[in-house]
């Protein structure tokens, strides 16, 4: 982990020792006390799983933990999935690593994409996001504030079947009902079944079907120019410039194979699947991105995905939230509302309505006169 | 009477006696000619594949009959199944081959998978009812046709490692009584051995529990029962399709080269592509044929003509052909439509005698209500008439009274003014005859002097009179001067 090595305090530079007295001040210590505190009070992060079973979603974030979440998973047959409805479960475990605290959660949805008649089988999943944005939202609007859990899904991992020629429907339909929600991360799953090329056509196919269908994926921050050498050459690798208005990095999405089992390759023991033709190693860069993966969603960017859950996902359906009530409330004003709502300048249905039809009837005279210019000129 | 028609029967044709051959007859050439006759003829084979898009159908075809059949990439945003069939003309040694690959375009990509298997289904039943049509014409030519019924499906399952998706198991369902399905697992080399064989169990028990029938291998003729046992231990196969060449060893072979290794189609160990090929093409094509035709096209015509009224016996299980069957049907359905055509005359009747019955009363009223106006009419012009009547009446009354007043008016303008009125009538003579004289004047003044009562000046003229006039005489100075 190289996150404590990141906040290097800069010390003046050094003249004669009563200089460095004389001008050091202190504040510079300031990260490392940010450091010790947020050690001390521990992290927390869900992230959410979805894609059609047998995908590898288990085993993918078995291979990211290396811990095993799953114990006893039942699988249903084919004839029970037939009219199966999406469930969700979550799964939190405690986890440390040099001193730091991380309480994991995982919400994993069994079913999604498996029934024979999917329409709209996300709902339930958008249902539970907007649930624990309200959740978080009467926490944060509440008089005692002291222990709020966020339960806010900071990042979804969405995987993409590598059978296919690129998106289908269902993925489609999913990331557009939930990417002004959530953060999505898409994957391309079970990726050994790809030779290079075909996994250089399929991300290049997925990269403009996202962007035809306007879905909004994660975007990786740009990095400050005071970071480390380390962090811009990553961050360099994860993106490169090829002109696509949405998807700037060139890895992703990334294509992804997991394993549960250890086998021995080259005399080591390495995580990764055998076949009667190889070994596929998982954090081998050369055959798969899992190690970008892991990188970036657990080592650099795992802070921005919460904060862009906070700032951006959380901020828009707050505001959402409140516009609706207030209109409720100017409209029916007995209605109680669980948290006290300031008089907002906001104008009311009616007036907004009037202005509008205002409006429109202004741009039709303008059209008009503009007609009528037209055809002046023409004569 | 049953009883001894029965002996009789099996009397007429005893059991038939094997003798033994004294020498070479030739006869043993009879598979020879068969055999050369439908070479000459040519194969016609008609493959069914279903699975997602983008499994590798289109590239197992390709592997499998090592050409390339000329496809193009689906899309996954296709709205309904439909199924794309392509023929094309194969030729190996001298064997003429009528290859049809059906493609079952779009299935699984939709979000609503619920009428998925439809649109293959009546594919498959069409092709059926095509040749049933052809077989039950009068002049037909079964030995030119070309036949389009499909002879196998080869169903790709996805290799989740887990067991069969649902749509799998309800399409399966759907088409184990219509078709010999070979179930295949696609792209196999994304499962290691040991899940593969898991998989596989998993795959043929949740198969078996729901009742779907593959195709099983013949294991009834010798030569062949025994690689077809074992093969039928190994289904479903796993297959890995490539037409791309790699170089292992010091040859090349068809193959994916990962950068973990390379996966190579033919090689056993690999993936189960050579037995694919082993018992769908070289061992048991004609078999297959031979099911479609016997089995599937057998239950569907049964099932159709069974629809249309058909049996095959009678109560008294005497056989019926299917000529007289035939007859009756079609005498039946004549006096159907008879009758019909008798119902709709008697509703068309009816409607009309109703429709006439109708008018008639409308008629009736319309008739009644002129006369009535009628009545109404006479009733006011009557009445107009008197009143003109009375008006005339009236004037006339105002009229004789309008004289009678005029005349009493002039009889008393009369009694006032008799004189003036007759001097005047003389004077008028006078005027007429003589000429004007100013006695006029005078005679005038006259009936003035006389209407005021005044004393008649005696003057020649009339200067003088005015002179005289005492009204205008002042004083005698003017009188005398005058004078």
């Amino acid at each position: 982990m190289s996150t404590g090595l990141r906040y290097k305090s800069k010390l003046a530079t050094p003249g004669e020792p009563s200089d460095i007295d004389k001008q050091y001040v202190g504040f510079a210590t300031l990260p490392n006390q940010v450091h010790r505190k947020s050690v001390k009070k521990g992290f927390d992060f869900t992230l959410m799983v979805a894609g059609e079973s047998g995908l590898g979603k288990s085993t993918l974030v078995h291979s990211l933990f290396l811990t095993d979440l799953y114990k006893d998973r039942k699988l249903l047959s084919a004839e029970e999935r037939i009219s199966q409805t999406v469930e969700i479960l979550k799964h939190t475990v405690d986890i440390e690593e040099k001193g730091v605290k991380l309480k994991l959660t995982i919400v994993d949805t069994p079913g999604f994409g498996d029934a024979v008649n999917n329409t709209e089988c996300w709902k339930p999943i958008t249902d539970y996001v907007d649930q624990q944005f309200e959740q978080y939202f009467r926490d944060e609007s509440g008089l005692n504030r002291k222990n709020i859990q966020d339960n806010r899904v900071h990042c979804c991992l969405y995987f993409i079947s590598p059978f296919g020629h690129g998106l289908r429907p269902v993925d489609v339909g999913f990331m557009k009902a939930l990417h002004e929600k959530v953060n999505i991360v898409p994957l391309i799953a079970k990726a050994d079944c790809l030779v290079p090329s075909e996994i250089r056509k399929l991300k290049e196919r997925i990269r403009e079907e996202i962007d035809k269908f306007g879905i909004h994926v994660y975007q990786f921050p740009e990095c400050d120019s005071d970071e480390d050498e380390d962090f811009k050459q990553q961050d360099r690798e994860l993106k490169v410039n090829i002109p696509s208005p949405s998807f700037p990095q060139e890895s992703a999405p990334f294509a992804v194979i997991g394993s549960n089992t250890v086998v021995e390759a080259k005399g080591q023991r390495v995580r990764g699947r055998l076949y009667p033709w190889g070994i596929v190693e998982v954090e081998n860069q050369a055959h798969c991105d899992f190690v970008k993966l892991r990188n970036m969603l657990i080592r650099t960017h795992m802070h921005d995905l919460k904060d862009v859950t906070c700032d951006v996902h959380y901020e828009n359906y707050r505001a959402h939230c409140i516009q609706q009530m207030t209109s409720k409330l100017t409209q029916d004003s007995r209605m109680e509302s669980p948290i006290p709502i300031l008089p907002l300048p906001t104008p009311d249905a009616e007036t907004e309505k009037l202005i509008r039809m205002k409006d429109e009837e202004l741009r039709r005279m303008q059209e008009m006169l503009q007609r009528m210019k037209q055809q002046m000129q023409d004569q | 009477m049953a009883a001894t028609d029965l002996e009789r029967f099996s009397n007429a044709e005893p059991e038939p006696r094997s003798l033994s051959l004294g020498g070479h007859v030739g006869f043993d050439s009879l598979p020879d000619q068969l055999v050369s006759k439908s070479v000459t003829q040519g194969f016609s084979f008609n493959i069914l594949c279903v699975g997602e898009t983008g499994i590798g159908k289109s590239t197992l075809m390709n592997t499998l009959f090592n050409t390339t059949f000329e496809t193009e990439e689906a899309s996954h945003h296709e709205a309904c199944v439909r199924l794309r069939p392509q023929t094309y003309d194969l030729q190996e040694s001298n064997v003429q081959l009528k290859l049809t690959i059906v493609d079952a375009v779009g299935f699984g990509d939709q979000i609503n998978k619920d009428e998925s298997y439809r649109p293959i289904v009546d594919y498959i039943d069409a092709q059926f009812e095509n040749y049933l049509q052809e077989e039950l014409k009068i002049r037909r030519s079964l030995f030119d046709y070309h036949d389009t019924r499909i002879h196998v499906c080869l169903y790709f399952i996805t290799p989740t490692g887990h067991s069969l998706k649902s749509l799998d198991l309800v399409t399966m369902k759907k088409l184990d009584s219509k078709v010999n399905i070979i179930p295949i697992i696609a792209k196999a080399d994304t499962i290691s051995k040991s899940e593969l064989h898991k998989f596989k169990i998993k795959i043929m028990g949740e198969l078996v529990s729901n009742g779907v029938q593959i195709y099983q291998f013949p294991t009834d003729d010798e030569a062949v029962a025994e690689i077809n046992a074992v093969m039928n231990a190994h289904l479903p196969f796993a297959v890995v399709g490539s037409t791309e060449e790699v170089k292992v060893g010091n040859k090349l072979v068809r193959a994916r080269q990962y950068p973990w290794g390379v996966v190579q189609v033919e090689n056993e160990n690999h993936c189960d592509f050579v037995k694919l090929r082993e018992m769908l093409i070289r061992v048991n094509m004609e078999d297959l044929r031979e099911q479609t035709h016997s089995r599937h096209y057998e239950l569907y015509r049964r099932c159709k003509l069974e629809e249309m009224g058909f049996q095959d016996s009678d109560g008294d299980s005497q056989p019926f052909s299917l000529q007289e069957t035939y007859e009756a049907k079609r005498k039946e359905f004549l006096s159907e439509l008879q009758r019909k055509e008798e119902e709709m005359r008697q509703m068309f009747v009816n409607k009309v005698k109703e429709t006439e019955l109708e008018l008639k009363e409308k008629e009736r009223e319309l008739h009644e209500k002129f006369e009535h106006l009628k009545r109404v009419h006479q009733e006011e012009k009557r009445k107009v008439e008197e009143k003109r009547r009375e008006l005339e009446e009236e004037t006339n009354a105002f009229n004789r009274r309008k004289a009678a007043v005029e005349a009493l008016q002039s009889q008393a303008l009369h009694a006032t003014s008799q004189q003036p009125l007759r001097k005047d009538k003389d004077k008028k003579n006078r005027s007429d005859i003589g000429a004007q004289q100013p006695g006029m004047s005078l005679s005038s003044s006259k009936v003035m002097m006389t209407k005021a009562s005044v004393e008649p000046l005696n003057c020649s003229s009339w200067w003088p009179a005015i002179q005289c006039c005492s009204c205008l005489v002042r004083d005698a100075t003017w009188r005398e001067g005058f004078l």
